[in-house]
């Protein structure tokens, strides 16, 4: 081979050569052009999302003065008075409890609702209209038609219960420390669960019905075919819909402020609207800032953890 | 281990099926399926045709319980079952795109069957073994349905099926999603199997070559009804009318239509073009006296001899295709276009002028208004 011309000549410039080969693949060239036309969009996510998201994190490590909007590092002391007090394990402990407790709710009723209908009968359009109804309806709407409804001196909830008699006097649903929480679990999953059915039955009438023909020459009862063929097949869409309604319920502020504001007494004062409390009507905001940090934080690790234990991505089509 | 060898998992006692005024309406109208009688014996291999949309699959469902009849009665082994729920009918059912559970490891899929008829885990360990041997997908046991090649899931779900032993096997066109090559691998495989296993088994197909080639008997259906229920020669050398005639063999059946004269012993046939006398013999049966004077003539492409010299009808070659072995020749006559079916080295040049024979014995006579072959077959 003619080694020795070549090779002094490539000598020369092998940096250049180098670079004319890595251009010459079109593979690599393609990348380049990729890489240089998601530019703008790097740049204005870091511009929208990234920047006054870190801007918010890195809030919790300031205290901001009331009127001047003065910064002052204080390092992790807002973290500090924060942990150490007793309001926030309160508005975890409320907020898991509202969180967990619509959940489950919502879960059992949009499953529910959707194998219905998903039933063939007459009517079926009509109804899967009107089961979407209350997410339609917006949320200010929602909450002061149920404040209306189970208001204690006119609200048809209470006088009905009344002149039925299964209650002596007309009940605070929100305003009852005892039974304000749970009024709004309620009111809540009234307005989402179409959420859950929606999505539940979107994925229904997408498994083939000779799965079921199948199950059923091989023996399986409706009962056993819920359980071996409709549930797992449902799997990943449960799996995503229990971390999106997780995740908005964890963070829901909307609807506990305009039923409750997190009364009566702290007894709704759930992780964001004591954010909102902190922030806004005590003006503390590094310390509103550290509550959301940590709410970030917990959210997080939770749900690193459950992707970790579901492996969504394995769903078996 | 070579499959003949390999364990016997055990035998089904098949048993007759017998449906019985059998009728399906979906909506109001001419019902989706009408079967007055179809007896099929223990252990036969039966195979239903016709065109899409007859009720092959409505049948095949009303056997298997997974759709209520609307009138009659089905027997297995002489109990009727309408009653029972597909549940606790002792059938089993291939479907087209297989249903193979997918979330399900391919052992799963098989003991399904077995599970939710209370057999116990090691019973079913032994019986999952002996079913995936015989079907060699025992290297595949713990794969899912996806990660299987069409001809592994077409395995994985007559396994599933074979596996409960059933009275009753229904197969609803189990070979029409593979190639050529594993269909006419798995033509064999599955008519091995079914004498292996023994159960009455009902197929589904729209390939004829299918129908001829794995069956005892076959059903041709036509707009719910059975046309003909016999084995696959009878109803390819006896077709009992114009339409089995024409749905059965491939290129279809000649026919021309013309008129009868005489009866008893012989007659003779007058078309366009073309005057023929044809004893009883020459129709391979007894032509039936007195039938109307309205006939159509139906002859095979492999029975239509090509003659330069003289024959029974003139006509004209249009087309010549060279199938692998033989050519099919497509011809014009004053009595029709006719196809016949000649080895390949025939010298033919489309606009040859030649002469048609008919081989005698292999003419088929039909009423032209009853569509009835008016012939009956020699006993
Ligand atoms: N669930 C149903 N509702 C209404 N009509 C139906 C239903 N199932 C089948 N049919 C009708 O009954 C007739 C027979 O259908 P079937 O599926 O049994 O045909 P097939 O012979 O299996 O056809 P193919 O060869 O295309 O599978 C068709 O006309 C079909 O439209
Ligand atoms: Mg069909």
């Amino acid at each position: 081979m003619d080694a020795g011309g070549g090779s002094t000549s490539v000598r020369g410039n092998r940096g250049a050569g180098r670079l004319a080969r890595f251009w010459a693949r079109r593979g690599n060239r393609t990348a380049v052009v990729g890489a240089l036309l998601l530019l703008p969009v790097v740049a204005a996510f870091i511009l929208v999302i990234a920047g006054p998201l870190a801007r918010g994190v890195i809030l919790g490590f300031y205290r901001v003065q009331q009127i001047t909007m003065n910064t002052r590092f204080v390092g992790l002391g807002n973290f500090e008075r924060v942990l150490g007090g007793t309001q926030f394990w309160n508005a975890l402990w409320i907020t898991l409890q509202y969180t967990v407790g619509g959940l489950v709710l919502q879960m059992v009723l949009g499953v529910g609702v959707a194998l219905l209908l998903n039933q063939h009968f007459h009517g079926r359009a009509l109804a899967r209209s009107l089961a979407i109804f209350p997410y339609l309806l917006p949320i200010v709407v929602a909450t002061t038609v149920w404040k209306w409804l189970l208001n204690p001196n006119y609200g048809i909830f209470n006088t009905m219960l009344t002149d039925v008699g299964l209650i002596s006097q007309p009940i605070g649903w929100f305003s009852e420390p005892d039974l304000a929480l749970g009024s709004v679990i309620l009111v809540s999953t009234w307005r989402v669960f179409p959420f859950v059915v929606i999505a539940i039955l979107g994925r229904l009438q997408n498994i083939p019905r000779q799965l079921y023909d199948a199950a059923a020459t091989d023996g399986a009862s409706a009962w056993s075919q819920f359980w071996d063929i409709t549930l797992p097949q449902l799997r990943s869409v449960l799996i995503i819909t229990v971390f999106l309604r997780f995740i908005w319920d964890f963070n829901d502020f909307n609807t506990i402020a305009l039923l409750t504001g997190g009364g009566p007494a702290e007894a709704t004062l759930t992780l964001p609207v004591l954010i909102y409390q902190l922030g806004f009507g005590q003006h503390q905001l590094g310390l509103a800032a550290a509550v959301a940090d940590l709410t970030l934080i917990l959210l997080s690790v939770l749900f690193v953890l459950y992707f970790w234990m579901t492996k969504p991505l394995g769903d078996q089509r | 281990m070579p499959a003949e060898h390999a364990p016997s998992f055990g035998r089904s006692n098949g048993s007759e099926l017998r449906l019985d005024r059998l009728v399906k309406r979906f909506s109001r109208g001419e019902p989706a399926v009408q079967i007055d009688e179809l007896r099929i014996r223990a252990g036969e291999f039966v195979t239903l045709v016709g065109p899409s949309g007859c009720g092959k699959t409505t049948t095949m469902r009303m056997i298997a319980g997974l759709e209520d009849p609307s009138e009659g009665e089905i027997y297995f082994g002489g109990k009727p079952v309408v009653d029972l729920s597909v549940q606790r009918r002792n059938v089993a059912m291939v479907f087209q795109n297989y249903a193979l559970y997918p979330h399900m490891r391919v052992s799963e899929n098989l003991e399904y069957g077995l599970k939710k008829r209370g057999v116990p885990r090691a019973e079913r360990e032994v019986r999952v073994l002996a079913v995936a041997r015989m079907l060699r997908i025992d290297g595949m046991l713990d794969r899912r349905p996806r990660q299987l090649s069409g001809g592994e899931q077409q395995r994985v779900a007559l396994g599933r099926a074979i596996i409960r032993t059933p009275e009753v096997l229904l197969l609803d066109e189990p070979l029409s999603n593979l190639d050529a090559k594993l269909r006419t691998f798995m033509r064999a495989e599955l008519v091995k199997l079914q004498r292996q296993v023994g159960c009455t088994t009902v197929f589904v197909t729209h390939d004829q070559l299918e129908a001829m080639t794995m069956s005892d008997r076959i059903a041709v259906m036509r707009s719910g009804r059975i046309q003909q229920f016999d084995t696959p020669q009878d109803i390819y050398n006896h077709p009992a009318n114009l339409f089995v005639a024409g749905f059965i063999g491939s290129p279809p059946m000649n026919f021309i239509a013309g008129t009868a004269e005489g009866g008893g012993g012989g007659c003779t046939f007058r078309a366009q073009g073309l005057q023929l006398h044809v004893s009883d013999a020459d129709c391979g049966g007894r032509l039936r006296p007195g039938d109307g004077r309205q006939v159509t003539l139906g002859i095979r492409p492999e029975h239509v001899g090509l003659d330069g010299g003289s024959g029974d009808l003139a006509a004209v070659v249009s087309v010549v295709e060279l199938i692998g072995a033989e050519k099919y020749v497509f011809l014009e006559s004053e009595a029709g276009e006719l196809i016949a079916r000649t080895n390949a080295d025939a010298r033919l040049q489309p606009g040859d002028r030649l002469f048609c024979r008919f081989q005698r014995g292999k003419i088929r006579m039909f009423d032209s208004t009853t569509e009835r072959a008016c012939v009956e077959p020699l006993a």
